[in-house]
C-alpha cells in the first residue's frame, strides 16, 4: 500500500512500466504542473520583451516559459519607472520590525505564562487565545480610527503595530517554554538567577527552533499583508510591495511585463528563504495546530 | 528572616513578570479588545461624514441590514464559495498528504513545491492566476484552444467567476491542509494497519475504517480553520473581480470594506462586521458540536 510510511519494497525491474507506476508518474506530473507552472511563467516572463510575452502565449510551448531574447529591461523598468524599489524596502523594514518586536514581546509573556504560577494565569491565557476567534476584518474600522486618533496613520509602524501581540505566537512559545525541564529552572534559582535573567539567559536560548518558527511565520504574514496597509497608508512613498503590485495590476493601461517583474521580485526572496527554513515553518504550524 | 528574604524575592519575581508581560498586554488591550468594543459601540451609531461624529441611533443599522439585498447576496455568495472551497480543499489536502507521506526524495520535493503557494503572497497568487485565467491573453484558454476546445470567460463569466476564485485560494491554501493531514497520518500507529491487513482488509477498507476515522481530530481542525478562512475571502475579489461580473463575486468582507472605505458608511459597515463576527463564532461552535457528536457514536 502506498500510504504506509516506511515500508521498503524490493526493486522489481520487470514491473517498472506497469500501469500502476505509469499512472503514478502521470499523477506526479499533473501535480508538478499545477504547482510549478505559475512560478515558471512568472520567472520566464520577467525576462521577456513585451512583444515576446504576448507572441509566446499562443500556442503554449516551451517558449512560453523560456525567454528566447532574454532582457533585464522589465526589472530595471520596474525599479526606475515605478515606486517598487521604495515599496520593496518598506516591506523589508516592516517585516523586520514586525518580526523583532513580535518575537520579543510575545516570548516574554509566553515565558511568564509558562513558568510563573499566579492567580488568574489560566484566565489570562484564555483571554489571549480568545482573540483568535475574532476575525480582524471585524476590527478594521475602529483600528483605522484609532490610528488616526493616535496620529500614527500613514506611518510604517502603523502597518505592524496592531499585530504585535500575537496569540498564535504566544501559544506556540508558551508550549515550548512549558516543556523545558523543571531542573533547569531549579538549578538557575539555586544559582541566584533573577526572573528576568531566567527568561533571557536560561530559557530563551533553549527554545531557539520555536523562535525561528515564530519569526518566519510572522515574516510571511507581514510580507503577505495587504488589506490593512492599503487602508492605513495613503502616501505613495510609504506603500508596501503587495499594495504597489495590486496598483500596477489595476492601472488603466496595464503594463503586463512590469506586473510579471513585480510578482517575481515579490515572490523570489520568500520562496528562497522558505526552501531553507521550511522545517521550522511546518513545525510551527503542526505544533500549534494539533496539540 | 529567611521568610522575609523569600518574600522580597517573590515580590521581585512578580515585578519582573509584570514588566515582561506589559508590552503584550498593552497590545492586547489597545489593538484587540478596545477595537472589538468600539466595533460594537459604533454599530449602534450613525456616522456623519462632515463632522466625523458618531451619533447614537440604536438598532437602526441592524434594521437596515435585515432588508439589504446586497448583504443577502454577499452572504449567499460567501456561503457558496465556502461550499466549493472547503470540501475540495480537505479532500485534496488529505490525498496529497497520503501521496507524500511515503519517505523518499520525491515526496520531500513534492511537499516543498506544494507549500510554495502557502508562502507566496495572496496578491501575487491572485494576479498570476488571474492572468493565467485571463479570457484573452491567458495560458488556460490558449491550452484549451490548442486542444480544440472553446475558450472560456472564466472571471468574466458570472457562473465561472466564483469557482475560479475558489480554485485560486485552494491552490494557495491546500499545502497547509496537507501538512496538518500529514502530521495526523504519521501519528497513526502502524500496528493498526498491520492488524487490518492480517484480517484481510483491502486498501479501501483500511482507508475507510482506519485512516479516515483516526484522523478525526485533524478533520475538525482543518474544517474549522479553512471554513473561517473561506468566510473571510477578500484579496482575490479585490484584486481580480471587484465583486463582478454582475455581483457574482460580491462577498461579505469585500462588501463591508467597500461600504466603509469607498462610501464612508462606517457605522453600517461596523454593524455588518458584528454580524460577521457572530456568524463566524456560531459556525465554528456548530462545526465543533457536530464533529464531537460523530466522535461519540
Amino acid at each position: 500500500m502506498m500510504t504506509e510510511a516506511g515500508r521498503i519494497t524490493a526493486p522489481n525491474p520487470g514491473r517498472a512500466f506497469s500501469m500502476a507506476s505509469l499512472s503514478r508518474v502521470a499523477l506526479y506530473l499533473v501535480i508538478v504542473a499545477v504547482f510549478a507552472t505559475p512560478y515558471l511563467w512568472i520567472a520566464g516572463s520577467t525576462f521577456k520583451t513585451r512583444q515576446d510575452l504576448f507572441d509566446d502565449l499562443y500556442p503554449v510551448s516551451i517558449k512560453t516559459f523560456v525567454p528566447s531574447n532574454p532582457t533585464l529591461e522589465n526589472l530595471t523598468g520596474l525599479f526606475t519607472q515605478t515606486n517598487f524599489a521604495q515599496a520593496f524596502l518598506n516591506s523589508v523594514l516592516v517585516a523586520a520590525m514586525s518580526v523583532t518586536f513580535a518575537v520579543t514581546i510575545n516570548s516574554m509573556i509566553a515565558f511568564v505564562l509558562a513558568w510563573l504560577k499566579f492567580p488568574g494565569r489560566r484566565l489570562l491565557f484564555l483571554v489571549i487565545l480568545a482573540t483568535l476567534t475574532i476575525a480582524f476584518e471585524a476590527k478594521l474600522i475602529p483600528l483605522f480610527l484609532t490610528m488616526q486618533q493616535l496620529r500614527i496613520d500613514n506611518t510604517l509602524p502603523s502597518i505592524f503595530l496592531p499585530w504585535i501581540t500575537d496569540a498564535f505566537i504566544i501559544f506556540l512559545l508558551r508550549q515550548h517554554f512549558a516543556e523545558l525541564p523543571q531542573d533547569l529552572y531549579d538549578a538557575a534559582v539555586i544559582d541566584g538567577c533573577s526572573f528576568f535573567r531566567m527568561y533571557w539567559q536560561v530559557m530563551l536560548p533553549n527554545i531557539t527552533p520555536a523562535l525561528v518558527s515564530a519569526a518566519f511565520i510572522k515574516f510571511i504574514f507581514s510580507w503577505d499583508s495587504f488589506i490593512w496597509p492599503s487602508i492605513v497608508i495613503t502616501d505613495e512613498s510609504k506603500t508596501v510591495i503587495t499594495v504597489a503590485l495590486a496598483k500596477l495590476f489595476s492601472d488603466e493601461y496595464i503594463r503586463w511585463e512590469l506586473v510579471f517583474a513585480g510578482s517575481f521580485v515579490a515572490t523570489v526572496p520568500v520562496v528562497v528563504i522558505f526552501v531553507f527554513l521550511q522545517r521550522y515553518y511546518v513545525q510551527g504550524f503542526v505544533r500549534s495546530g494539533l496539540k | 528572616m529567611a521568610q522575609v528574604f523569600s518574600k522580597s524575592r517573590n515580590a521581585q519575581r512578580y515585578r519582573a513578570a509584570f514588566l515582561l508581560s506589559l508590552p503584550a498586554l498593552i497590545g492586547l488591550f489597545l489593538f484587540h479588545y478596545w477595537p472589538i468594543a468600539e466595533t460594537v459601540r459604533l454599530s449602534f451609531t450613525d456616522y456623519k461624514v462632515f463632522t466625523g461624529e458618531f451619533t447614537f441611533t440604536g438598532l437602526k443599522n441592524y434594521d437596515l441590514a435585515r432588508s439589504d439585498p446586497i448583504l443577502l447576496l454577499s452572504l449567499r455568495n460567501t456561503a457558496l464559495f465556502f461550499l466549493i472551497k472547503v470540501p475540495l480543499q480537505m479532500a485534496l489536502g488529505l490525498c496529497l498528504a497520503m501521496l507524500v507521506s511515503k519517505p523518499g526524495r520525491d515526496s520531500t520535493l513534492l511537499r516543498t513545491l506544494i507549500l510554495f503557494p502557502a508562502v507566496t503572497s495572496m496578491v501575487v497568487a491572485s494576479i498570476v492566476w488571474g492572468m493565467m485565467f485571463h479570457s484573452d491573453i491567458g495560458i488556460v484558454n490558449s491550452l484549451l484552444e490548442s486542444l480544440g476546445l472553446p475558450a472560456q470567460g472564466f472571471l468574466r463569466d458570472r457562473h465561472q467567476a466564483l469557482p475560479v476564485l475558489a480554485s485560486i485560494t485552494i491552490w494557495k491554501d491546500v499545502g497547509l491542509s496537507m501538512i496538518f493531514y500529514l502530521a495526523g497520518l504519521l501519528a497513526i500507529p502502524a500496528v493498526y494497519y498491520e492488524a487490518a491487513r492480517i484480517d484481510g482488509a483491502g486498501r479501501w477498507e483500511i482507508f475507510r475504517f482506519i485512516t479516515l476515522p483516526l484522523l478525526n481530530r485533524t478533520h475538525v481542525f482543518v474544517l474549522v480553520t479553512s471554513t473561517i478562512a473561506a468566510f473571510k475571502i477578500f484579496v482575490p475579489v479585490e484584486v481580480l473581480t471587484d465583486g463582478g461580473p454582475s455581483n457574482a463575486t460580491r462577498v461579505i468582507v469585500h462588501y463591508i470594506f467597500h461600504l466603509a472605505f469607498r462610501f464612508n458608511r462606517f457605522s453600517y459597515a461596523t454593524a455588518l462586521s458584528v454580524i460577521l463576527a457572530i456568524l463566524l463564532i456560531a459556525i465554528s461552535i456548530f462545526q465543533l458540536r457536530i464533529t464531537r457528536d460523530d466522535d461519540d457514536d
